[in-house]
């Protein structure tokens, strides 16, 4: 039978941040997502840069 | 707002209220429920407050106001369930302002009423958490007739 990793150290570790940051002020929380919404417009203009650029190269 | 009379009460809901209880979540808007007296019986109750909100230079941006960078969405209280969360809501501080949020339960509560996928996952995450009082939901569920829907959810998901 084949062998696979045992992962559930990287599970528990996981359990254990998400509850560490559930124990933050609302103004850290809020912070964090604020974080997240800017990475994810950065991703989406750079989506949206890439997109015009491949569609004028094919003009 | 509430001091200039545009709105009574409000509350913070949705995505953002939840993570005054768990962990953050990604989110892209800001739910804010409110109370005016005598709403006419449609969406016209908006008009003042985005008259109000636009003279001070905010702009509407599709069914939300942008402010400050956030898509902020004003819904007026549609039910008895969130009449009483509104009422009942908590007043925190956020940096140095006096805020208004739902309580966990009353979230937990209007999650299961929406009963979209993603309010079930969330509802999974307060109970993981531990960021429901069960004796104060059961009151609530019950009041709302909702116990019954609990009791499914609980059974599919919970135990």
């Amino acid at each position: 039978m084949k062998k696979y990793p045992d992962i559930s150290p990287l599970f528990k570790g996981k359990t254990e941040r998400r509850r560490r940051l559930a124990q933050l002020s609302f103004e850290e929380k809020i912070a964090i997502v604020n974080r997240w919404r800017n990475l994810t417009r950065t991703i989406k203009n750079s989506g949206q840069t890439e997109t015009r650029t491949v569609s004028n190269r094919s003009k | 707002m509430v001091k200039d009379g545009v709105i009574e009460q409000y509350a913070i809901g949705g995505a953002v209220a939840a993570i005054f209880y768990i962990e953050p979540v990604n989110t892209n808007d800001l739910d804010i429920f409110f109370h005016v007296e005598n709403p006419d019986s449609d969406l016209a109750i908006l008009a003042p407050l985005y008259d109000y909100l636009s003279a001070l230079g905010y702009k509407a941006q599709a069914e939300a106001i942008d402010i400050e960078g956030w898509p902020v969405q004003f819904l007026p209280i549609f039910n008895p369930l969130l009449e009483e969360a509104v009422k009942e809501a908590r007043e925190i501080k956020f940096k140095r302002t006096k805020t208004r949020v739902l309580q966990a339960e009353h979230l937990t509560a209007i999650m299961l009423q929406t009963g979209r996928l993603k309010d079930y996952a969330r509802i999974m995450q307060f109970a993981e958490h531990q960021a429901i009082d069960h004796a104060r939901l059961t009151d609530i569920l019950t009041r709302h007739s909702l116990l019954e829907k609990w009791k499914t959810f609980e059974q599919n998901y919970l135990l």
